[in-house]
C-alpha cells in the first residue's frame, strides 16, 4: 500500500548532494559513479560529480600565485630598465633599512607568502640559487609546477581512467548550456589543469552569451594570465569591471599589475576598489604588501594596523607589525604581537623561534630557552637549521661560546650553505686561533651567499693580519659594494690606500 | 706646530748656583715688596721637612730676606692695604686659622678666625657622658660615619687621628673643656676694592671649611658677604671690584666648581668628573684643568665651551698676560713620557683651545708663575719636580703663531633614532626588578637543559655522520628536464690530505635511475675543493620523501658522512601526454 511504503533508502542523488554539502567528496564521488554506472547519460549526476571533483582540489588561486623562474627569466615583455625610485618592485632597496636581507637582496618580510621566494628578475644565477622552502632546493621551473599537483592527483585517484576525456568534448555543445558550462569550465581549469582547452571553451562560452556575462570575462582573463598574456588578461578584467565592481576582479587586476612590475598602478586599482568597498580587508592587505615590496615600511605598517582595527585576527598583519617592531629596536612590543599570534592558535616552530628571539632581546631571559625548546620540538629539517643558528646567537649573548659553536655545526649539518652560520663559525674558530679553518670557512661563506658583506669584511681583516694586502683590498671593495656605509671597511681601505700610495 | 727653537722666543736665565725650592703653586707670588717698582719673587720654602718653613724673598737671583714661620702655611697672597703713595703691599700668609700680614718684611698684623664652641650637640653629650676613652673613640667613629668627619669638632677630629697610646692622655686633658671647632682657612685670594689698578686697595677673600668670606684689609674686619658651599675649597680665583661687582670661582677637591657673584648668594655650579688641578678665571669664562688630562673651558653661566685633551698629565696651570702684545694665554705644565719611558716636562701655551707654543723641559715642572720679575716684564718662573728653579724671559721680539688650527671640540652627538620607551618596556623592567631572583634561577636552569639538548643533538649528528668536522660538502642540482646532473662538492678542512674517499649515491629505482652511482675520489689536498658528478633521470612520480637521494661518503670501510638530496618537483605531465598522442 502507498501509505505503508516507507522509503527504505535515501535517494542516491540526494545522498550525493548531502555528501557534497558536508564536504565528504570521496563519498559523493562514489555515489555519483554508482548512479552513472546505471545511467550514463544522467546530466545532473554528471554535473554533481564534476563539481565534487573540482571542489576536492580547489585552491585559492588569488593567494597562491607564483611566478616561476621560466616566466620571470624568459619574460619578453619590455620593462623599463631604470625605473624611478619607489616605482618598481624589482629595484634593490637602499641599505638604510635595518632588516637582514634574503638571498636576492629584499629585506625580510614578516610572513612567508607564496610569492616571496620568487626570483629577483634579472639575474639568472641568483634566481637559480633561490631556495624553495618546501622540501626541495630548487626554484620552480614554471608556473604550472604547483598546479600540476592538481592535474596529477586526478590521474592517480581515478582507477577507471579519466572521468572526462577533454580532447573528445564537444565544446560548442556545452558552451551554450548555461547550467553545465560553468561547472565544466571549472573542472577543466582546476581539475585537469588544461589551460589551453579551458581557454578555447571559455571563448566559445563567451560568444554564446554575447559578451554579457562578466563571469566568463574573468575566466578568460584568468586563462590569459596563466598563459602569460598579461595585457590581454588586463583588458578582460577591465571589461568585466564595467559590469559592476567585484572584489575578486579588482584583486586579480592588482596582482596582474604587480606581475607587470607596476606597483603604483596596482595601488591605484586598490584605491579605486576601496572607494567601492570601503574597509575591505583583502584590499588593504594587498596594498600593505605592495608597500612592503616598495620598501615603504612605514606605510605598510600603517595599513597593517588599519587591517587589525577591522579584523583583529589577521595573522599576516600581526606578524608583519611584530617584525617591524623587532627591527626597530622595540623587541618587547614585538613580543606582545607574537604572543597574540600564539593566543590565536598558531603553533609552529617559526613562531616559537620569534618568541624566543624577542624575549632574548627584551631581556626576559627566563622564557628564552623554553621557547627555543618548543621551536626545536616542532621544527622540520628546513627550519631547524635557522633555529639552531638563532640558538647560537643566544649562546654568544650568554657568553657560552662552546654551545654556540656546537649549534653552528648543527646548523651547517642541516643546511650546508648557510652563509651566516659559516661566517660566524669562522669568527669563532679565529678566536681560537685556528686561522686556517677560519679562512676556509669564510671562503665557503662567500661562495654560498655572496650578498652578505660580513664574510668579505672578515676575509679582508684576516688577509690584513697575515699581510696579504691585495686580497684584503679586493675583499674590502666587495664589502663596500654591498654595504657602502660600513665604517670599518672604509677605515681599513683608507689605510691600505695610504700604504699603497707610499710604495 | 711651532717647535721650540732656542733663542727665538725665550731667553734662558743662567742660574749659576742652582736654587732649590720645595714649594707649591699657591705659595709663590711675584710682588713689589718694598714698593720700589722692582718685583721680587716671594716664595715659601718648605725645605726638606725637618726644619720649619721659611719665606724667601728673591731680588733677581739673590736671596735678600728670610722670614721664619712657625708652622706650615697653606697660602700666600699679596694685598694692598692702603692708598699710600709708596704702594707698599702686605704679604698675607695663611697658617691654619690665622692670617699673618707682613709689610716690608716685618710683621704687621695678625688676623685670626675665632673658633666656635659647640653646644648641645650629640657630640657634646657624648663627651660628657662617656667615661672611658676607648668607648668615646668608638662612639666618635660611629658619629663621624653618620654626619661626616668634617662636621665634628676639632677636638674630636684630633682624637680620631691620634695614635693609640696618646688617647687616654688626650681624653683626660680635654674632657672638661668645651668642644671647639676651629675653622681652618684653606684658600685665599685677592679681590680689588675700588680700582682695577695693580696698586689698588684690595680685600682678602678667605675660604674656610664650608664658607667663603671677605676680609676688609683696611679695618681687618670680615665684610658681610658670605657664601656657602659644599665641599672643601681647594682653589679660588676672583675678578671684579668689590664695590661694583665681582665673581669668585671656587673649586673643591671633589671636582665641584662654584661661581659666586655679588648679587646672589648661591652660585652656578659645574661638576667635573675628575679632580681639579688648577683653575683660571677670566672676565667672561673660566678654564679648569682636571687630572684626566682635560682642559675644559666654561662660560660664567657654566655652559661648556670647549674641551681639549692634553698630551700628558697636568701638574699646574697659570694665566699669562703679555701686556705689550695684549695677549692672554693659559700656561699648562704636563708630564709626558718619551720613547724611552723617561718622564719629561712639557709646557704648553694655549690661546683659547689651540696650542700656540710648546716648551720641552728635562724634568716635569710642578710650579709655574708668569709675571713681572725684577725689571723684566714677562718672566716665566718654573720649579721642577726636582726642586730646581728655572727662569725664562720672553723676548720683546717674540711672536706667537695664532692662526686657527683645527681643535678637538667635544663631538656633538648626531641624531640617534632612539625608539620610544613603551609601556610594555616599563612593565617588563619592573617585573625584572621584582622577580630578579626567580628569573635568574630559571634562566640558569633552563640554559643548562638547553646545553644538554644541544650537546645531545651534536652527538647524535656526529654518530649519524650527518656532519663531519673535516669535510665541508655542498651539492648542486643542475638541469631542467627529466635528466638532471648532481654535482657533489667536497672540501677538506683538516690539515692532512684525505685518501681513499668513495662517494656513493643511493636511490630508489622506481623513481630514478642514476648513471654512475659510485665514484672514487682522488686525494683531497687540505683546503681544496673537488667534486664528482653523476646524471639522474626521473622515471615516475612519488612523494617528496621517496624522491630523495642519499649520498654516502666513505673512506675505506668507514662511513665519514651522509647527506640527503631532495629532488624537486618536476612536470612530467606534458611528456606523458605527448607520449600518449604519439
Amino acid at each position: 500500500m502507498v501509505d505503508n511504503n516507507v522509503i527504505l533508502l535515501v535517494d542516491p542523488f540526494y545522498a550525493a548532494c548531502i555528501h557534497l554539502r558536508k564536504h565528504n567528496y570521496d563519498k559523493c564521488i562514489e555515489c555519483c559513479t554508482g548512479i552513472l554506472l546505471k545511467n550514463p547519460y544522467d546530466q545532473a549526476t554528471w554535473a554533481l560529480k564534476m563539481r565534487a571533483l573540482t571542489e576536492q582540489l580547489s585552491i585559492d588561486d588569488i593567494e597562491a600565485e607564483e611566478e616561476g623562474i621560466a616566466d620571470s627569466y624568459f619574460n619578453s615583455d619590455a620593462i623599463a630598465e631604470n625605473a624611478r625610485i619607489g616605482t618598481s618592485l624589482r629595484s634593490t632597496p637602499n641599505s638604510c633599512n635595518q632588516r637582514p636581507r634574503t638571498i636576492d637582496g629584499r629585506p625580510l618580510s614578516g610572513i612567508v607568502r607564496p610569492s616571496t621566494s620568487s626570483a629577483g628578475g634579472n639575474n639568472l644565477q641568483k634566481a637559480l640559487k633561490t631556495p624553495r622552502t618546501v622540501g626541495s632546493s630548487r626554484p620552480l621551473t614554471s608556473q604550472l609546477a604547483r598546479n600540476i599537483r592538481l592535474g596529477t592527483a586526478s590521474m592517480v585517484s581515478q582507477m577507471d581512467g579519466p572521468f572526462i576525456n577533454i580532447s573528445r568534448l564537444n565544446f560548442s555543445k556545452y558552451a551554450s548550456d548555461k547550467q553545465l558550462s560553468k561547472l565544466l569550465f571549472n573542472y577543466i581549469y582546476y581539475q585537469q589543469n588544461d589551460i589551453r582547452n579551458a581557454l578555447d571553451f571559455a571563448v566559445e562560452a563567451t560568444k554564446c552569451c554575447f559578451f554579457e556575462d562578466p563571469w566568463w570575462k574573468v575566466q578568460l582573463g584568468k586563462c590569459y594570465v596563466m598563459l602569460g598574456l598579461l595585457r590581454d588578461g588586463e583588458s578582460q578584467f577591465r571589461s568585466a569591471l564595467q559590469h559592476g565592481p567585484n572584489i575578486e576582479v579588482f584583486l586579480r587586476l592588482s596582482r596582474l599589475f604587480v606581475r607587470l612590475d607596476q606597483p603604483l598602478s596596482s595601488l591605484d586599482i586598490c584605491q579605486q576598489a576601496l572607494s567601492w568597498f570601503p574597509n575591505e580587508v583583502t584590499l588593504l592587505i594587498e596594498m600593505a604588501r605592495i608597500f612592503e615590496g616598495l620598501n615603504n615600511i612605514s606605510m605598510s605598517v600603517k595599513y597593517y594596523r588599519d587591517i587589525l582595527e577591522l579584523d583583529a585576527t589577521d595573522m599576516e598583519s600581526i606578524a608583519c607589525i611584530g617584525l617591524h617592531h623587532f627591527y626597530s629596536d622595540q623587541p618587547e612590543v614585538a613580543l606582545r604581537y607574537y604572543r597574540r599570534l600564539l593566543q590565536l592558535g598558531l603553533y609552529n616552530a617559526e613562531l616559537f623561534n620569534n618568541l624566543g628571539l624577542c624575549s632574548f632581546y627584551a631581556q626576559q631571559f627566563d622564557v628564552v630557552t623554553a621557547c627555543f625548546e618548543n621551536a626545536l620540538r616542532l621544527a622540520l629539517d628546513y627550519n631547524a637549521a635557522e633555529i639552531w643558528y638563532n640558538i647560537s646567537h643566544i649562546a654568544i649573548g650568554f657568553g657560552d661560546l662552546d654551545i654556540a659553536e656546537h649549534s653552528l655545526h648543527l646548523t651547517l649539518s642541516l643546511n650546508s650553505s648557510h652563509g651566516a652560520a659559516l661566517n660566524n663559525l669562522a669568527v669563532l674558530q679565529w678566536r681560537k686561533n685556528d686561522v686556517a679553518r677560519a679562512e676556509s670557512l669564510l671562503n665557503s661563506a662567500i661562495a654560498a651567499e655572496d650578498h652578505l658583506y660580513e664574510p668579505h669584511y672578515n676575509k679582508a681583516l684576516l688577509a690584513q693580519e697575515e699581510g696579504d694586502h691585495q686580497t684584503s683590498y679586493v675583499m674590502l671593495k666587495k664589502s663596500l659594494e654591498i654595504y657602502p656605509n660600513h665604517y670599518n671597511s672604509r677605515d681599513i681601505l683608507n689605510k691600505l690606500k695610504k700604504y699603497f700610495s707610499s710604495l | 706646530m711651532p717647535y721650540v727653537v732656542r733663542n727665538s722666543m725665550w731667553i734662558d736665565v743662567d742660574i749659576n748656583s742652582p736654587i732649590n725650592l720645595q714649594t707649591y703653586n699657591c705659595c709663590m707670588t711675584l710682588t713689589d715688596v718694598h714698593g720700589d717698582n722692582d718685583n721680587k719673587f716671594v716664595v715659601v720654602d718648605f725645605g726638606s721637612g725637618s726644619s720649619s718653613p721659611q719665606i724667601k724673598i728673591f731680588k733677581g737671583l739673590k736671596q735678600t730676606h728670610i722670614i721664619h714661620l712657625n708652622e706650615k702655611p697653606s697660602a700666600i697672597v699679596t694685598v694692598y692695604t692702603d692708598n699710600s703713595d709708596q704702594h707698599i703691599p702686605c704679604i698675607a700668609v695663611v697658617i691654619k686659622n690665622e692670617i699673618y700680614f707682613y709689610r716690608n718684611c716685618k710683621p704687621y698684623h695678625k688676623y685670626s678666625i675665632h673658633s666656635t664652641t659647640l653646644k648641645d650637640t650629640e657630640e657634646c653629650k657624648l663627651w660628657q657622658e662617656t667615661e672611658g676613652a676607648f668607648d668615646l673613640l668608638k662612639h666618635l667613629q660611629v658619629l663621624s660615619s653618620t654626619i661626616g668627619f668634617v662636621n665634628l669638632s676639632t677636638t674630636s677630629q684630633q682624637m680620631l687621628c691620634l695614635n693609640e697610646c696618646y688617647i687616654e692622655e688626650y681624653f683626660l686633658k680635654h674632657k672638661k673643656n668645651k668642644l671647639m671647632k676651629q675653622h681652618t682657612i684653606t684658600c685665599v685670594t685677592e679681590l680689588k676694592r675700588n680700582l682695577a689698578d695693580v696698586h689698588g686697595v684690595s680685600c682678602l677673600v678667605i675660604a674656610t671649611t664650608d664658607k667663603i668670606s671677605i676680609l676688609d684689609t683696611e679695618s681687618f674686619k670680615i665684610l658681610p658677604d658670605k657664601y656657602e658651599l659644599q665641599g672643601e675649597t681647594a682653589y679660588m680665583c676672583a675678578i671684579g671690584l668689590y664695590n661694583v661687582d665681582y665673581k669668585i670661582l671656587v673649586a673643591t677637591r671633589t671636582g665641584r666648581l662654584y661661581i659666586f657673584s655679588k648679587s646672589s648668594t648661591s652660585g652656578y655650579k659645574v661638576e667635573v668628573t675628575h679632580a681639579i688641578v688648577a683653575v683660571i678665571l677670566r672676565i667672561d669664562k673660566f678654564i679648569c684643568c682636571t687630572i684626566d688630562g682635560l682642559l675644559q673651558c666654561y662660560t660664567l653661566k657654566c655652559v661648556s665651551l670647549w674641551n681639549v685633551k692634553l698630551p700628558g698629565d697636568p701638574t699646574c696651570m697659570t694665566n699669562m698676560y703679555v701686556k705689550s702684545m695684549s695677549l692672554e694665554f693659559t700656561i699648562v705644565s704636563c708630564i709626558t713620557s718619551n720613547v724611552d719611558g723617561l718622564t719629561k716636562g712639557l709646557i704648553l701655551m694655549f690661546s683659547g683651545s689651540t696650542i700656540v707654543h710648546k716648551i720641552l723641559m728635562p724634568d716635569p715642572v710642578t710650579c709655574i708663575m708668569f709675571g713681572k720679575f725684577g725689571q723684566e716684564e714677562n718672566a716665566l718662573i718654573m720649579i721642577s719636580s726636582k726642586s730646581k728653579v728655572d727662569i725664562k724671559l720672553l723676548k720683546r721680539t717674540a711672536t706667537f703663531d695664532l692662526c686657527a688650527r683645527p681643535t678637538l671640540t667635544a663631538p656633538t652627538p648626531g641624531n640617534l633614532s632612539i625608539p620610544k620607551r613603551s609601556n610594555v618596556f616599563i612593565e617588563q623592567t619592573l617585573r625584572e626588578r621584582e622577580h630578579c631572583n626567580e628569573m635568574h634561577v630559571r634562566t640558569q636552569q633552563t640554559w643548562q637543559t638547553l646545553q644538554i639538548i644541544v650537546l645531545n643533538e651534536r652527538i647524535n649528528s656526529i654518530k649519524q655522520k650527518i656532519t663531519n668536522q673535516f669535510l665541508h660538502t655542498s651539492a648542486q642540482l643542475l638541469g631542467l628536464g627529466p635528466r638532471f646532473k648532481i654535482r657533489f662538492f667536497l672540501k677538506n678542512l683538516s690539515k692532512e690530505p684525505l685518501i681513499g674517499i668513495n662517494v656513493a649515491f643511493l636511490y630508489n629505482a622506481q623513481y630514478h635511475t642514476i648513471e654512475s652511482p659510485s665514484c672514487s675520489m682522488p686525494i683531497i689536498v687540505p683546503d681544496k675543493e673537488i667534486y664528482c658528478e653523476t646524471f639522474v633521470t626521473f622515471c615516475t612520480y612519488g612523494g617528496s620523501d621517496e624522491r630523495a637521494i642519499d649520498i654516502v661518503v666513505s673512506q675505506r670501510a668507514n662511513i665519514l658522512y651522509r647527506a640527503k638530496v631532495n629532488m624537486p618537483v618536476y612536470n612530467i605531465q606534458t611528456n606523458i601526454e605527448e607520449s600518449n598522442k604519439t
